[in-house]
């Protein structure tokens, strides 16, 4: 049987026999053998187990607009292609040199017929 | 200059306080800073931090375990066996401890009606052997204690316990050849043992003294 470690026992010590001896037997006694009470079995069983971080109570959770992310079928939807069309924009004509003049519109306030 | 253990120690106290401190609501933090303070032997500390943890999780077996050997450490049976029963299994480490804590209770024959779930459940197992060895010593019962000890005996060759449990029964019945025997193997197995030695010497006299006892008629004849 192993060692086990003296610190963790606890010690039964079994009374001394009780033998019939006769007035005149002078004989030495045997001595009790010292029995424990183990659990051994208790001390070796925890390890240590992977820590997994938590969220702590006192914060609170934040409701934020977010996309929603639905599942679906595994397989790809074909999508419908859509059809463009070139449209060509044509730029403003720019003025030319001689029509560069520039005159300033004031907008004022006119009184509305009624 | 820090000695490379101490260093080392501390890097682990220093890691399992700083996990604590930042997840103080992580039952499996409490748990391994309990498991290292029981390895380093504080049991007070570690029942603590035992109890800490399966407030958290009230389903953590491994945790009710721990605390309830270190309870059983610190002299608090009442309460490890508390602990004990809490827990569901009839044949697991729960119920051994609970035979333990009735053991050291005196309460032997509720202890012993564990024990023999248990080694039904796990014949071989040398601890509960030696534990049923030692509770038959204190209940003075020499038949199950020669039972257990050549059970032990059968599967652990070498276990001292075993070879006292059945020197203690030759002794005790005045087996003096048997006796001689064990407390022979006891102090070749456990040199340190002195109560070996001290019955190895007793068995051997009363050897002695029988045959010595007998020779007187015997030399009367051979002179014949």
């Amino acid at each position: 049987m192993a060692m086990v470690n003296p610190k963790s026992r606890t010690v039964v010590t079994i009374p001394r026999p009780k033998v019939l001896h006769s007035a005149n037997d002078s004989s030495e006694q045997p001595k009790p053998y010292q029995f424990s009470v183990t659990w051994e079995t208790l001390l070796a069983i925890p390890q240590p187990v992977e820590i997994i971080e938590t969220i702590p109570t006192t914060s609170a959770l934040v409701v934020v607009d977010s996309p929603v992310v639905v599942a679906g079928p595994l397989e790809i939807v074909p999508r419908e292609t859509p059809v463009y069309a070139l449209q060509v924009v044509e730029p403003p004509p720019r003025p030319r040199k001689d029509e560069a003049a520039w005159e300033m519109v004031v907008p004022k306030m006119v009184r509305r017929q009624s | 200059m820090i000695d490379p253990t101490k260093a080392e120690w501390m890097d682990a106290a220093v890691g399992h306080f700083t996990t604590v401190v930042a997840n103080p609501e992580n039952a499996s933090a409490h748990l391994n800073l309990a498991i290292w303070l029981q390895r380093e032997e504080q049991w007070d500390q570690a029942a603590q931090a035992y109890a800490r943890s399966l407030c958290i999780d009230p389903m953590l077996e491994a945790a009710r375990i721990g605390l309830g050997a270190c309870l059983l450490k610190l002299d608090r049976i009442e309460d490890a066996l508390e602990v004990f029963q809490q827990c569901d299994d009839s044949t697991g480490p729960a119920s051994f401890g609970k035979a333990v804590a009735l053991q050291l209770l005196g309460r032997f024959d509720e202890a012993a009606g564990v024990y023999d779930v248990l080694l039904g459940s796990e014949p071989n197992s040398p601890e509960t052997l030696a534990n049923l060895i030692a509770m038959s010593a204190e209940r003075r019962d020499l038949e199950h204690m020669r039972e257990y000890s050549q059970k032990l005996l059968s599967i652990a060759p070498q276990s001292a316990v075993a070879l006292q449990g059945l020197a203690t029964v030759a002794l005790e019945r005045r087996d003096n050849h048997q006796a001689a025997k064990y407390c022979d193997r006891i102090v070749e197995v456990a040199p340190d043992c002195l109560e070996g030695w001290h019955n190895l010497r007793i068995a051997l006299d009363r050897i002695l003294s029988a045959f010595t006892a007998s020779k007187p008629a015997a030399s009367t004849t051979g002179v014949r």
